[in-house]
């Protein structure tokens, strides 16, 4: 294993269990929606410009690509929000002997987000307006 | 997963608990996010709906004084966890501790001058 590799290992993932994963899910998925708040206010903030600014700006993103992104940003907010109940629970009410199985609650909640959003995001991925 | 102890002793009890305090909100002001632009406004992602709803008198203007102000902060000071688990030296620190405060700053002031439109306020 090279330096870099081993170094990150040591900081990322040093053993593979339940509640590393979920420390290191929640921290990619975290720093992954604070860079994508830069984009999110930069379009919103089009709205400076007036209704037409606007618009044409939030048309970019009915593109099917764009739809593609959004389904997946759900499940990202979805897990970075359940998991974070999770932390929530186990540092407030003394939870840490039950991490594993809130773990895996909080995947099966982010399991169902998903389906449920797949009705709504399938059809327009295959099928755009 | 690191202990409570350990968080709150390396970025300290405030950064630790507004942490969780404004995770509890985002958790609910997410959801009524994403509910109301993927299931109410599907489809009609435009000025015409958006203005519609944000001026309906109704309490929106408030949601999102809370929502942007707890956004902006739980990225900053998740970012400024990631950054003290690197353990910088104090002058790599500081710097960083500005820029990552300073352009939280500056996207709070930008996301408020970018609502204010939607929210019939001028622009």
């Amino acid at each position: 294993m090279t330096a870099l590799a081993a170094y990150l290992r040591r900081t990322l993932l040093p053993q593979v269990n339940v509640g590393n994963v979920a420390w290191l899910m929640h921290r990619l998925t975290g720093v992954a929606l604070a860079v994508y708040l830069l984009p999110h206010f930069l379009s919103i903030g089009s709205a400076r410009g007036g209704p037409a600014a606007f618009d044409s700006e939030l048309a970019v993103y009915t593109a099917p690509v764009f739809k593609v992104a959004e389904f997946l940003l759900i499940g990202v907010v979805a897990f970075h929000a359940f998991n974070g109940l999770r932390v929530i629970a186990v540092d407030f009410f003394a939870l840490s002997h039950r991490q594993k199985l809130l773990f895996w609650l909080v995947m099966a909640a982010c399991v169902a987000v998903m389906a449920a959003a797949s009705l709504l995001f399938v059809p327009r991925i295959l099928a755009p307006a | 997963m690191s202990a409570p102890g350990s968080a709150v002793r390396q970025r300290g009890l405030a950064g630790w608990l507004l942490q969780r305090v404004s995770g509890l909100f985002l958790a609910y002001a997410l959801a009524v996010h994403l509910w109301t632009v993927h299931v109410v406004n599907i489809d009609q992602l435009t000025w015409q709906t958006i203005t519609a709803r944000l001026q309906d008198g109704s309490a929106w203007t408030i949601y999102y004084l809370l929502f942007v102000p707890a956004v902006v902060f739980h990225a900053a000071n998740g970012l400024w966890a990631v950054v003290l688990d690197y353990a910088p030296g104090p002058g790599l620190r500081r710097g960083l501790g500005w820029a990552l405060w300073l352009g939280a700053l500056a996207l709070l002031v930008y996301g408020y001058f970018g609502l204010r439109p939607l929210l019939g306020q001028g622009a």
